[in-house]
């Protein structure tokens, strides 16, 4: 049999599972066969190929538990791997984003007031200790404990410190002062009615700025209560960032909030700038360009509340998820850095200013909106230029170094 | 117009359904919530940032409140969910 051709985590994967249950394998052949003859090799029964690879004697497939011992007893099969999961760790997203540079300034998004409105909050989580200043239930729960996990996901990736990774997944702004407001029940559906509350509580708390990871479908053309709200919290100084929607790739498929005049609407790209196929796509209904700007919002681990099954859970602590959820709360963890370091920034300076600075993916306006956010790039744009050292007199002429000594030196005379 | 026609025509269809709207008032919401209430609506939401209450109740209710002059437009309490893959 070939189990010692195993890889220790694909033994311990078979060891656990029943023999009929499918698990994904990456084999590796001897050298010197080739890709043709990999593909022409019977694949054992209920099996399935995925993949042959070009440039090593290998191909993924998926196979029952119970067939993959004998499979590997091949004399050509030289080493089977589990075919794990790829994710686009906290770790990957926010270096792409230039965030530790940001960092590197001092800058943690320190006492900033972000507000999560959405499922709640796994207030226990260790990334979050010490921050939740305030919580506000208007699903009628009692509390904000996170029944969904969603909230408690989002609220990391804008400001989780990593601390039960080991500092590994680190959020945009780890030192932002967190606000919760709960409008979603546990099933991840609510009324906008009890959004806009929600938003009106993070303005009354202070907010500098209000995540909202959340939709209804689209189009719409922001005249909706929503929308019109989050404009009105926008003119009295909140930076609200909200999630483009996960219907694309058909066009006008942003909706309320994401098609409000004001607030920065976010789409989605994996951590290759290509934009996510779900990413929704403007215009408007009323022809406005929609989304403002494209973050990382595919495959993306962060926080897990506890009891939650969310996405695809990492460890009891940490969960994968994608959507423009994900990409939202990098936008909210940006705004946090820039408010920390530029306080007196407008919500319409902030737009502007990431904007301004974002990574052309060289898409349309509608996909892409100014295109993938570069965070550094946006916080240094705003940096004051250092003055250089004071000017000294103008040096006075050299004597016999005018017009006229010139004129005779190119002439050969004497001055 | 105070409300999409469409809207209209879904409360016109069911006239006893319960549904739930957002209103948008002439003025301070405060000051027209006790109207609302008085004509079988019950009041979910009043808000400050804009001049809205959130209200429930039946769709024949909710269709009188067109007749008031207080109400400039009625919309839908939508669903709102997460967006998440």
């Amino acid at each position: 049999m070939g189990v010692h051709k195993f890889s220790p985590m694909l033994a311990e994967t078979v060891q656990a599972a029943a023999a009929e249950e499918e698990i994904r394998v990456i084999v590796k052949y001897r050298s010197g066969i080739t890709s043709e003859a990999i593909s022409a090799r019977a694949v054992p029964a209920g099996g399935r190929a995925t993949y042959v690879y070009e440039r090593i004697p290998a191909r993924a497939m998926t196979v029952r538990a119970g067939d993959i011992a004998t499979y590997a007893h091949d004399d050509d099969v030289e080493r089977v791997w589990r075919d794990l999961p790829v994710h686009t760790w906290l770790n990957v997203s926010v270096p792409l984003l230039e965030v530790p540079r940001v960092w590197s300034d001092g800058r943690r998004g320190t006492g900033v007031k972000i507000a999560i409105v959405d499922t709640g909050i796994d207030t226990t989580h260790p990334d979050f200790e010490g921050r939740i200043q305030a919580t506000r239930d208007f699903t009628g729960k009692g509390s904000v404990a996170d029944g969904h996990g969603h909230g408690t996901h989002v609220a990391s990736i804008a400001a989780g410190s990593g601390v039960a990774s080991g500092g590994k997944y680190v959020g945009v702004a780890p030192e932002a002062l967190i606000y919760v407001a709960k409008v979603l029940a546990d099933d991840g559906g609510g009324l906008m009615s009890d959004v806009m509350a929600g938003i009106e509580w993070a303005v009354d708390e202070g907010a500098q700025t209000i995540n909202l990871s959340l939709g209804a479908p689209g189009p719409g053309d922001g005249d909706d209560a929503l929308s019109t709200l989050c404009d009105a919290a926008v003119n009295e100084g909140v930076v609200i960032c909200a999630a483009a929607g996960n219907a694309g790739p058909g066009t006008s498929t942003v909706g309320p909030p994401g098609v409000a005049r004001l607030v920065v609407t976010v789409g989605a790209t994996d951590k290759s700038d290509g934009i996510a196929s779900f990413s929704s796509r403007g215009p408007t209904s009323d022809g406005r360009t929609k989304p403002d700007i494209v973050f990382p919002g595919v495959g993306i681990v962060a926080a897990r509340a506890a009891g939650t099954r969310m996405g695809t859970p990492v460890n009891d602590r940490y969960t994968s998820a994608s959507g423009t959820s994900m990409a939202t709360p990098h936008t909210t963890g940006a705004v946090a850095l820039l408010l920390e370091a530029y306080p007196h920034l407008t919500p319409a300076e902030v737009k502007d200013v990431l904007m301004r600075s974002a990574k052309d993916l060289g898409l349309n306006d509608n996909t892409q909106g100014a295109g993938r956010a570069q965070v550094y790039n946006a916080y240094a744009s705003l940096k004051p230029v250092e003055p250089g050292p004071e000017p000294g007199p103008e040096p006075g002429p050299e004597p016999g170094d005018g017009c006229l000594t010139q004129i005779l030196r190119a002439l050969g005379l004497k001055a | 117009m105070k409300i999409k026609a469409e809207f209209e025509a879904k409360l016109r269809a069911d006239p006893l359904a319960p549904v739930g709207v957002i209103v948008t008032t002439d003025g301070s919401p405060g000051e027209f919530a006790p109207r609302a209430e008085a004509a079988g609506l019950q009041l979910h939401r009043q808000y400050r940032l804009r001049h809205m209450l959130a209200l429930r109740g039946p769709a024949n209710a909710v269709l009188a409140l067109l007749e008031e002059p207080w109400v400039l437009f009625v919309e839908e309490d939508q669903p709102v969910t997460t967006m998440d893959g």
